[in-house]
């Protein structure tokens, strides 16, 4: 049937003229000759063209066929103001279309076009345009763009062709040709702006369209100003291009990981496998899948990554906290070769660590192995299998790295973790796909004849990397709660570690959800304690990046460290990407990075506790690289309001400063606070005053004054009882422990019972450093009744005043000071007894729900477009943290 | 035009009633294929469709000029000038495709189209408004100078028409003489292509049929369709695989082929079931299809009490390229083989090709693959090979007897001339005799012996040099009834010592049909 005459059209044509004059001709055939049975109205824009035959030919056109051709004209605008011109008199005057059709005057349709795209329309409702596959004449090529429409491959490519057929209510919608777009892409950006608006795509593969390719047009014209247009894209669409939205997209078009869990027989499809939109299948309905990607590889996509791994190691990881790093990890070390395997190791007690090999695996003990899909897809149309078998074998030929990550020894879930059979599941899996029927299919035949358009979807894992320099992308999807990155170079018993475990809590508290990241160790402490406050602990586990060290460049005397500018940064930003907050605690090199992950959105923290002191004495170290990227941080969070008022003295805004003042590192009942307090008042005098060292021992703790000091109450026979407890966090074989302290040191503690129970002991707490921030044993001591006797340095003022609530040394007179004050309170009982009640009392209440408070607020009220989507009372405080 | 449009006396309606029984007469074939009037069309359009002119609304007590055309009248405004006809605004793309002009009658009405023109040119960049200026002209005059006005826009008009038209003449000319060129130029390139031997429809995929997957069986109105895993261009056979072809009464089997982007049936063949036999069907197309790309499908159904069995070549994934049985994928591939040959170019026919219904091609050659897999009908003789190069079957002949290849089937029913051409292609060679023969396919021996050839079955030995090319010419008193096996000969003359570099070639197998 022909189209009919009539004057309620269903179908508008939108035909734009500049310069086709003649050509223009045949794209008017190609419309009249429609075959339809519904009308069809077109409509011809002249944009001002300069050559007289344009309008001679769309007058004889008009006159000629009245009832479908209407011709238009208007002053030069463009090709997006030419389609929008058109568009917008569809609109105005005829309201019987239901959908418009973009016709460019050097293009043709063939007959049934039409008609077949608009029943593709009719046919699927949720379709709000239909576009074509394109078949070049002049130039002949043909290019599939079939398969599932997917906004994450438009985000990195132009796949719908202006040629589409697009229903009138996204016109209605507002969404229109951006004229501003003049050197091509337009129809990009009108689509990804279609789809933004959550209309959506669909292929048409035999829509009919045909597209003139010549040399010099328009598109080879774009191709050369690529960058500018791309550039242009990339800004106008920043939300769309934002790593979180395209992982999104990924977890619901084109899937990263493909999960095998043998023991379960069925194939998980997901990005983040804890999200909620994880697709499930059976091997037999993956195997459909993987061949469809091997036979027809632009129109089906598969994940980009096979990952083998049971259920129960799944289960087990997550149990641990370290899935998505696990699953990050073994991508990441796709870098060194195409299969990756997962092992599992004991640490020891409370401890945890990682070793990676770019070579060397022990694949046997493998939990989990991850294969990429190209060289899954060679695999499984290889001649023989040889090759990949040899992965049982003690040397194998296919090239493999390898991760090993060691859990604590007691940790409760590694029993789940004891599936070493990875390798042998996957060569089962590889077997097993090769017996697919449908590998016959996969010869040399090439099944559809139009070269693949959409070549992206054999890599969609590229699309999120380009954010990340190509390094692989954290797979965890936003979730609706508030993610708080922990950024440590290493995880021991320090203070700086107990500073980020608590604020842990306390966050935690007020509803965020905290994550452990460790930038350089690979061999950490994590008590239980750290790991119930921590919901993921995260390696970095990259050589190449190093906190300190390397650089060129100084800033106020710090050297900054090459990882600043010099590192991987990618694998660094790719890793913590999905953070909404970032803090960084002696992060050092992490500061190069700050600045990227605030451009994705990230609220970045820099949390200060004190000046290193170089090997004379001169203060540098984080305090002075914050001050270098202070652009990087939103937030400086010291932990004094004396280190605040130096960083606003050396330039940082005071608004972005808030002070998060130290608060004791664990907490302790207030009964037995009370009664060890009043079991401490009952002592006698004659007892033997109870001096305790607790802490790290290196230099920085003032060793020889310790040591000099215990020798001191020795040599002068005070009644006084000497406990020194800790162990040394960095060793310094030069310097080796003094005599006076190693004869009476105490293995470290670090159980909070066992330290309540330490101080519950004591009398007087010594602590005579060279430099400190606002030590946390000052502050658990006072808390605990037990007085301070401590050198005046850093912030140490702000809590011990002298001869109130303790003693505050000057550092040069520490020892004669420390030994004077001992003696004074050896003798005098009841001096001691007013300036422990006083400690007691001060001390009591403050704890890091208060001390975070002021931060909490800031972080929920950030005016950034990420916090803003979630709903501010998940924000708010809950009940306050039982400390 | 066959009656004037002016009419003094008459009033705008009357003109337009005129106009419509004038259109009316003028009943005409449209492009769209069936009756219609387009001017009938344009009225309907618009009330206003159709050439008019406009006065300024200052102007209007002093029109007249209703009696000659329409008349719309310009509604001044700054910024939204427009013209309005019986209480109708007019859509402003009327300005270019219908407005003759303006008229001004007053210094002011010119200053409103100067307006309009103004705001066209920055609205539309359009500022070709012609106004006829007749401020300072009596009234007595304006009929008569706005007639003479309008008569010599519309010849100006004709005149653009006219070097417009003469421009598309010369330019269909020029095509014309360019299209002789080609076609002349064409003809001898496919003479060429054909004299050398180089006219081969070469095979372009294969799919074989598969023993582990069940046949699509059709039965009497069964659909089953399969869409290629190639493009249309050059298409010239295809050949479908039938497993099984259960016996009975009869039935026939129909092809379409079809291409999928513009809808259209290519060609159709009925094959009616004594025609079939179990193994491949080549269905070919006497010219290969053009060079436009596009999708081939096949539709094929069966009529008949019984049915008949197309066998499946692998499993795909993809519902596309399964075969459907009534609308239904059957999950596997039909068994295919397609060949292709020069876009749009009428290529020799094989001897096995069936042609669409209505076609008839008189001259079919024995495919270059029929000659690769003849029959040696000397086992122990191993000089027998097809040469890819020469597309020649090679035998080499022997001392005491005649060596020959078989060609199964390779002279169709209705052969009525079988020619071959012969040669050795080396100044080594000792002269060498060939002969060609038929015989019924049942006369087939399986001992490898050569059949008895009846009378006027099989031409008489010819005798060739080396380097020397022969042709062989086997003419038939009647047309064959049944498809004939063909034979192809060779051997030393008698006074040939020594079989030494003997390799006789047999190329370019034609079979002329009656």
């Amino acid at each position: 049937m022909f189209i009919r005459t009539c004057r309620s059209p269903r179908l508008g044509v939108v035909i734009p003229i500049f310069g086709h004059s003649s050509l223009l001709i045949e794209a008017i055939e190609s419309v009249l000759t429609q075959k339809a049975d519904f009308a069809i109205r077109v409509i011809l824009v002249n944009d001002g063209c300069r050559f007289p035959e344009t309008d001679e030919v769309c007058r004889d056109y008009a006159a000629a066929f009245p009832d479908q051709i209407t011709y238009l004209r208007k002053p030069n605008g463009g090709l997006s103001d030419a389609r929008n011109f058109g568009i917008r008199h569809i609109l105005a005057a005829l309201p019987s279309v239901e959908a418009v059709y973009l016709l460019d005057a050097d293009n043709r349709l063939r007959r049934g076009a039409l008609a077949r795209s608009m029943a593709e329309l009719d046919e699927h409702p949720d379709a709000d345009w239909v576009y074509p596959n394109i078949d070049m004449f002049g130039t002949q090529q043909a290019w599939d763009y079939g398969g599932d429409y997917s906004l994450l491959l438009h985000s990195t490519m132009n796949l719908c062709e202006a040629g589409s057929l697009i229903r009138r209510r996204v016109f209605e919608a507002g969404i229109m040709f951006d004229a501003q777009f003049k050197l091509g892409w337009e129809d990009w950006d009108f689509f990804l702006c279609a789809a933004r608006a959550g209309f959506r795509g669909r292929n048409l593969e035999d829509f009919g369209f045909l597209y003139r390719k010549r040399p010099e047009s328009m598109l080879a014209d774009s191709a050369r100003d690529h960058p500018v247009i791309e550039a242009a894209m990339r800004l106008k669409h920043k939300e769309l291009m934002q790593p979180d939205a395209l992982m999104a997209l990924e977890q619901t078009e084109c899937p990263r990981y493909a999960i095998v869990a043998p023991d379960r027989g069925e194939v998980l499809y997901t990005v983040d496998p804890l999200a909620d939109q994880v697709r499930r299948l059976t091997v037999t309905e993956f195997a459909a899948d993987i061949w469809r990607s091997v036979i027809i590889p632009g129109r089906y996509h598969t994940p980009p990554f096979l990952v083998v791994m049971a259920s129960d190691v799944m289960d087990g990881l997550r149990t641990a906290g370290v899935l998505h790093w696990a699953l990050w990890k073994i991508e990441d070390m796709h870098r060194h070769a195409p299969i990756t395997v997962l092992n599992i190791g004991r640490a020891g007690p409370e401890r945890m660590g990682v070793v990676h090999s770019a070579r060397e695996t022990n694949r046997g003990a493998a939990v989990a192995l991850s294969i990429g899909s190209k060289l899954l897809k060679e695999v499984l149309t290889d001649g023989s299998t040889y090759w990949i078998d040899t992965l049982s074998q003690p040397t194998c030929d296919p090239p493999v790295a390898g991760i090993e990550l060691k859990l604590p020894a007691a940790f409760d879930a590694s029993e789940k973790l004891t599936r070493p059979t990875a390798v042998l599941d996957f060569l089962s899996l590889v077997h097993r796909l090769r017996a697919s029927p449908f590998r016959a299919a996969a010869s040399d035949i090439s099944w559809d004849w139009r070269k693949p358009g959409i070549a992206p979807r054999a890599a969609t894992q590229e699309i999120v990397r380009r954010s990340f320099r190509g390094a692989a992308a954290f797979p965890r999807l936003r979730d609706g709660d508030g993610h708080v990155g922990f950024i440590l170079p290493l995880i021991e018993f320090g203070g700086v570690e107990k500073v980020a475990l608590n604020m842990a809590r306390g966050l935690r508290a007020y509803g965020w959800v905290p994550h452990a990241f460790v930038l350089e160790a690979q061999d950490i402490a994590v008590s239980l304690e750290w790991r119930n406050t921590f919901e993921s602990t995260n390696f970095l586990a990259e050589s190449d990046f190093k906190v300190w060290g390397g650089g060129e460049f100084s800033f106020f005397g710090t050297t900054l460290p090459r990882s600043t500018t010099e590192a991987p940064h990618g694998t660094a930003v790719g890793m913590l990407h999905w953070l909404d907050v970032a803090i960084s605690f002696q992060g050092g090199a992490v500061a190069g990075i700050m600045g990227q992950l605030r451009r994705l959105g990230a609220t970045t923290v820099l949390s200060l506790h004190l000046s290193d002191h170089s090997a004379f004495g001169r203060p540098e170290g984080n305090t002075y690289l914050g001050l270098a990227f202070e652009h990087a941080f939103d937030i400086f969070a010291p932990c004094s309001h004396k280190l605040a008022d130096w960083c606003h003295a050396m330039g940082v805004p005071r608004a972005k400063i808030v002070t998060v003042q130290n608060a004791p590192g664990f907490e302790v009942p207030t009964e037995f606070l009370a009664r060890t307090q009043g079991a401490r008042d009952s002592r006698r005098s004659s007892d033997p005053l109870r001096v305790l060292y607790l802490g790290r021992l290196d230099r920085q703790k003032g060793l020889e004054r310790l040591a000099a000091v215990i020798a001191g109450t020795k040599r002068t026979k005070l009644n006084v009882e000497w406990r020194v407890i800790g162990t040394a966090v960095v060793s310094d074989k030069n310097q080796p422990l003094p005599a006076e302290i190693k004869a009476i040191l105490e293995p470290p503690i670090t159980d909070s019972d066992a330290l309540s129970k330490v101080l519950a002991w004591a009398d007087v707490l010594v602590l005579l450093s060279s430099y400190e921030g606002l030590p946390l044993t000052i502050l658990e001591a006072m808390r605990a009744g037990v007085v301070p006797v401590a050198t005046d340095v850093g912030a140490v003022s702000e809590v011990v005043r002298d001869g109130e609530n303790g003693v505050l040394l000057p550092l040069q007179n520490a020892v004669t000071g420390c030994l004077d004050a001992i003696t004074t309170f050896a003798k005098n009982r009841r001096l001691l007894r007013r300036l422990s009640a006083r400690a007691f009392a001060e001390r009591q209440g403050y704890n890091w729900t208060i001390a975070i408070e002021e931060l909490a607020e800031r972080l929920a009220n950030k005016d950034v477009s990420r916090l803003a989507e979630r709903s501010l009372s998940s924000f708010a405080a809950t009940s306050p943290p039982p400390i | 035009m066959s009656q004037p449009l002016i009419n003094k006396r008459s009033s705008p309606q009357k003109v337009a009633q005129e106009r419509d029984k004038t259109f009316r007469r003028e009943q005409s074939i449209t492009p769209f294929g069936r009756e219609n009037s387009f001017n009938e069309a344009r009225l309907k359009a618009h009330p206003m469709m159709g050439p008019f002119i406009a006065v300024a609304q200052s102007d209007q007590d002093k029109s007249t000029l209703g009696n000659v055309l329409p008349v719309a009248t310009l509604m001044e405004g700054a910024t939204d000038p427009h013209l309005l006809y019986n209480g109708e605004r007019l859509p402003e793309h009327v300005l270019w495709t219908d407005l003759l002009g303006g008229v001004a009658f007053s210094a002011e009405a010119l200053q409103s189209f100067a307006s309009l023109t103004e705001v066209c040119s920055s609205r539309f960049g359009y500022d070709e408004i012609a106004v006829l200026d007749l401020s300072n002209v009596s009234g007595d005059n304006h009929e008569y100078l706005v007639q003479s006005w309008l008569v010599q826009r519309l010849l100006m008009g004709r005149q653009m028409q006219a070097r417009r038209n003469t421009e598309l003449m010369r330019g269909l000319a020029e095509l014309r003489e360019h299209h002789e060129h080609t076609q002349t130029a064409f003809s001898r390139l496919e003479r060429f292509v054909v004299e050398t031997g180089a006219a081969v429809r070469k095979p372009i995929l294969s799919l074989q049929p598969a023993s582990d997957i069940s046949a699509a069986i059709l039965k009497d109105g069964d659909l089953l369709e399969q869409r290629l895993p190639c493009d249309s261009s050059g298409l010239s056979d295809f050949a479908l695989y039938v497993q099984q072809l259960e016996p009975g009464d009869g039935g026939q089997l129909t092809v379409n082929l079809s291409t999928c982007e513009n809808e259209e049936i290519v060609a159709g063949w009925s094959i009616a079931s004594q025609h079939l036999v179990n193994g491949w069907l080549r269905l070919s197309l006497p010219a290969s299809l053009g060079v436009d790309q596009l999708t081939p499908a096949l539709h094929l159904s069966w009529e008949g009490l019984n049915g008949v069995s197309i066998a499946h070549s692998v499993k795909h994934p993809d519902l596309r390229h399964q075969a459907r049985r009534n609308g239904r994928e059957t999950g596997s591939v039909l068994a295919l083989k397609v060949w292709k040959y020069i876009a749009g170019c009428t290529g020799p026919v094989t001897s096995d090709g069936v042609l669409p219904n209505g076609s008839t091609v008189t001259r079919r050659i024995v495919s270059p693959e029929a000659l690769a897999e003849a029959m040696n009908l000397n086992p122990g003789n191993d000089g027998f090979l097809f040469n890819r190069d020469f597309r020649a079957l090679q035998v080499h002949p022997f001392r005491g007897g005649v060596a020959a290849g078989l060609l199964p089937n390779s002279a169709p029913k209705g052969s009525r001339r079988i020619s071959a051409k012969v040669i050795t292609r080396t100044d080594k060679a000792p002269d060498v005799e060939y002969a060609l023969a038929l015989a019924r396919t049942g006369d087939r021996s399986t001992s490898g012996q050569l059949p008895e050839f009846p009378d006027g079955m099989k031409t008489d030995w010819r005798r060739l040099p080396p380097l020397t090319q022969g042709e062989l010419h086997l003419f038939l008193s009647e047309p064959l009834e049944l498809p004939h096996d063909l034979y192809l000969m060779t051997r030393l003359p008698d006074d040939v010592p020594r079989a030494d570099w003997a390799w006789a070639n047999f190329e370019q197998v034609e079979i002329c049909l009656a």
